[in-house]
Parts: C-alpha cells; structure tokens; sequence
C-alpha cells in the first residue's frame, strides 16, 4: 500500500498482516494523535506510550473499524482509551484540566464562528471543570466511566456535572 | 451557521494547537475539524517532533514484529533471550521440528527393536544412525536452503558466525533431552544410548570446520558417509553379539579420540569465523 492509499484501503491491507501499511497509517495520522493526546495529559511519556498502544492496538484489529465514518475518528476513539489505560497505571498523574483562563478576541470569535462556533463560544462560558466533562463526553466520545476515569474523577460527578453544563449550554445558547 | 466551505484550521491555528499556546476556544476548535479534515492533519505533520514519532514508530515496529513471530519466539524473548537471537534461534522451527522427529524416530525404533530381540545389531545400527541426523540437521539449517535464514543473516545484528552456532546448538540441544530421556526410560541400555553423542559432536564440528574451506553439502556428504563405511569395515566379520565393542569409536579410547578431534575441530572454527561471513552465503544461497 503506497501513501496514496485511503485510510480505509490501508486499513484492508493492514488486515492482511501487511505491516508497511500500517507504517503508512502511523505517519499520517500520529502527528495530530500526539498533539490532541498532549491536550488530554502532558505527561511525555504516558502520551508516547498511547500512542504506541494504539498502534499495536491497530494491527492486532484493523476489522473493529466498521467502515463507516473517518477512520481518524475511529484512531481517536482507540487513543484516548489507551491514554486512560496507561493513566489508570499511575495513579499519581494530573490530567490536563481545562483550566486556563480564556479570553476571546473578536477575531478569534470570528474565527471560531466559522467551524462548530456557536456551540464552543458557549462553552466558554462555563466553568473549566464543566468544560472538561464535555469535552471528554461529547467532542471525545468517552462514556462515563471512561471521562471519569481520565479525569479523576468519580462516574457520579461525571454526571452530574454533565447534566449541569447541559442547562448551562442550553441557556447560552439560547 | 454554515461555514464557508471549505474551512480550514489554517498555518497559525495548526501551530499554536500542537505548541498548546492556543486557548480553549480555539483549540477545540481545531480538534474538531482536524478529526474531519484530511489536509490540515497532514498540515500538522511538519509541525511534529520527528525524532520522537520515529522513535514511536521504532517501539511499535517492534512490538508488532513480536506479535508476528511463533509461540517458541515469544517464549524465549520472556525469558530475556534478546530480539535478535530468539528470532535466529526460532525462524523456520517447523523445520527443525522435522528434524527433530526423525532423531526421536531413530531412537524409539531402535528400543523398540531391542525390547522385541534385545540383539546388538539393533542397537548398533541405531548409534550408527544417530550420529548423521544432527550431522545433517545442523548442515542444513546453516545452509539456507530451507528457511528464510539467508535474509535474516544479511539483516542480523550479529555475526554470520554466532547465527550458525546458535541454529547448531538448537539442533543439538534438544536432541541430547531425547537421549537422556531414553536412558533414563530404559535403564538396562545403561549409557549405550549415549555412545552416538561423540561421534556426532565430532562429525558436526568437523564438517563446521571443513566447511570453512570446502563446500559444506560435500563435507557433510564426505563425513557422513565415511562415517557408515568406517563402521561397516571395522564389524567386518565380527560376532553378531559384540558388533558395538568392535567398532573403535564406540570404546574408551576410541571416544576419547573423538573428543580431542572435536576440540581441535571447535577451535579450527573459532579461528575461521570470519570465513562464515562470506564462503557459505556465496556458495550455498
């Protein structure tokens, strides 16, 4: 498979036990994985260590990508859970909580407006733990357990506070 | 809302995303649309730390490396046997296990034979036999012709010479459990089963020792021969029940002889190793 080929036809291929496929796959997407895995823990090494995991994730079950939707969707629904797994391993570690103070300029409204715009400047206007939960619920796709787990944070509060940001968005929104 | 199509994050989002100097608006922003837009992910691509991604990139090719091998592979890596050797030691296994059968073949065939009739002629024949198996095995799991060794030599991180030795202690090694096993399941053969480890030691390192001069598949055609010539000559004519006691290399002397030559053999090889690099890869490919 050359690096033309299609997500899915690396996929395919992958599926054939053809590993240069998946060197193919890996170069193309581990970029932005790491950048949006950094997002979540800035822990070096944890976010390597995903990464790898997912990979290796990747080769051992290409079929689980059910051929419907990006497939770069799909690689993040994999990363994301081996970030939880390898933070599950170390207790000690801090996610990155959404908690810097976010001042948006005109232009970056006018930016922002252009791709998903109404729904994130709402979300900017509540409070980072809410943000957290939302961002790891809906824009990551986890379920409960797993965005509490990321975040430290029991199920409960997971839904809790996700019930909270649903008013507050709808408020904002409306 | 309806974007302006098409939307994209742009050099500065992209950027200051991977930097994390972008703020919280703007950085979902961009994760939202990188996970559907195929060009802006391959704009981040220039902005990655190269070095760390093939680093990854390194680990994974080895972990799925692993993941492909054989269960006897996977084993020995547990065990702390490194990469390079468990893989030298294990590629073509189904090979070796053939191998392996017919010694344990020879070895049941002759007590089986010797429970029936007890006679010597079974168990002579057997310690004749012996010997040229490991011979032959060890031969050809050197010379590339029945596994994918040749390849794997070019791209080893080791000498040709330590790649050879490790494929002939695999042959031998287990071969030596077989015997030990069928002494010890049948006492009253005492050490006789064992009498064929010296001859094959020392047929095996003298065909490794000749093959650093001459071509290795005619050595071991020459020796393994020779070896069943000299047998059928020295029990010319004796009595049926003493067939084992007249053939020298099955005596004390004879198998003290037989260990001084395999010595001798061994450090002939030791010396030659750098030979291994090139004369059987070229002759034998």
């Amino acid at each position: 498979m050359g690096e033309t080929a299609t997500d899915e036809a690396l996929l395919a291929a992958i599926a054939q036990g053809d590993q240069q496929s998946l060197n193919v796959l890996y170069r193309r997407h581990a970029p932005w994985l790491t950048a949006r895995l950094t997002h979540r823990c800035n822990d070096r090494e944890v976010v390597d260590m995903a990464l790898q995991d997912t990979f290796v994730a990747i080769w051992r079950k290409p079929r689980s990508y059910e051929g419907s939707g990006e497939v770069a969707a799909w690689v993040w629904g994999i990363a994301v859970r081996r970030l939880i797994d390898q933070l599950r391993r170390r207790p000690a570690h801090t996610p990155v909580a959404a908690a810097e103070v976010v001042v948006v300029s005109a232009e970056e409204e006018v930016l922002v407006g252009l791709q998903h715009g109404g729904l994130i400047s709402a979300l900017d206007s509540l409070s980072p733990e809410l943000v957290a939960v939302v961002q790891a619920t809906v824009l990551d796709g986890l379920t409960t357990r797993e965005a509490g787990r990321l975040l430290h944070i029991p199920a409960g509060t997971v839904k809790s506070r996700m019930s909270r940001a649903r008013v507050e968005l709808r408020e904002a929104l409306t | 809302m309806t974007p302006n199509p098409p939307w994209h994050a742009g050099p500065e989002l992209l950027a200051d995303y991977v930097d994390g100097t972008a703020n919280r608006t703007r950085t979902a922003s961009a994760e939202a649309h990188l996970l559907s837009c195929e060009e802006c992910r391959a704009a981040v691509a220039p902005l990655a730390d190269l070095g760390r991604l093939e680093r990854n990139l390194a680990v994974i090719t080895d972990r799925v490396d692993l993941e492909r091998t054989g269960p006897v592979e996977r084993f020995l890596y547990r065990l702390g046997v490194p990469h390079h050797v468990a893989r030298v030691v294990s590629v073509g296994s189904t090979e070796r296990v053939s191998w392996l059968t017919d010694i344990a073949v020879a070895i049941l065939v002759a007590l089986v034979f010797d429970s029936f009739d007890g006679s010597e002629a079974s168990v002579f024949a057997f310690l004749v036999a012996a010997p040229i198996l490991p011979l032959a095995g060890v031969t050809s799991s050197i010379s590339f012709r029945s596994d994918p060794l040749g390849e794997l030599v070019t791209a080893a991180p080791t000498t040709a010479m330590k790649v050879f030795l490790l494929r002939a202690l695999t042959v031998l090694a287990p071969t030596l459990v077989v015997v030990a096993a069928a002494s010890v399941l049948v006492p009253r053969l005492g050490v006789q089963p064992s009498l064929w480890l010296l001859p094959s030691f020392c047929l095996t390192s003298t065909a490794l020792a000749l093959g650093t001069v001459f071509p290795l598949r005619a050595v071991t055609w020459m020796l393994g021969s020779g070896w069943v010539v000299a047998a059928s000559i020295a029990t010319r004519g004796a009595p049926r029940t003493d067939l084992v006691g007249s053939f020298a290399a099955f005596q004390p002397a004879g198998q003290l002889v037989l260990l001084l030559v395999s010595l001798v053999a061994a450090i002939f090889v030791a010396r030659r190793r750098d030979s291994f690099d090139f004369l059987d890869l070229g002759r034998t490919a």
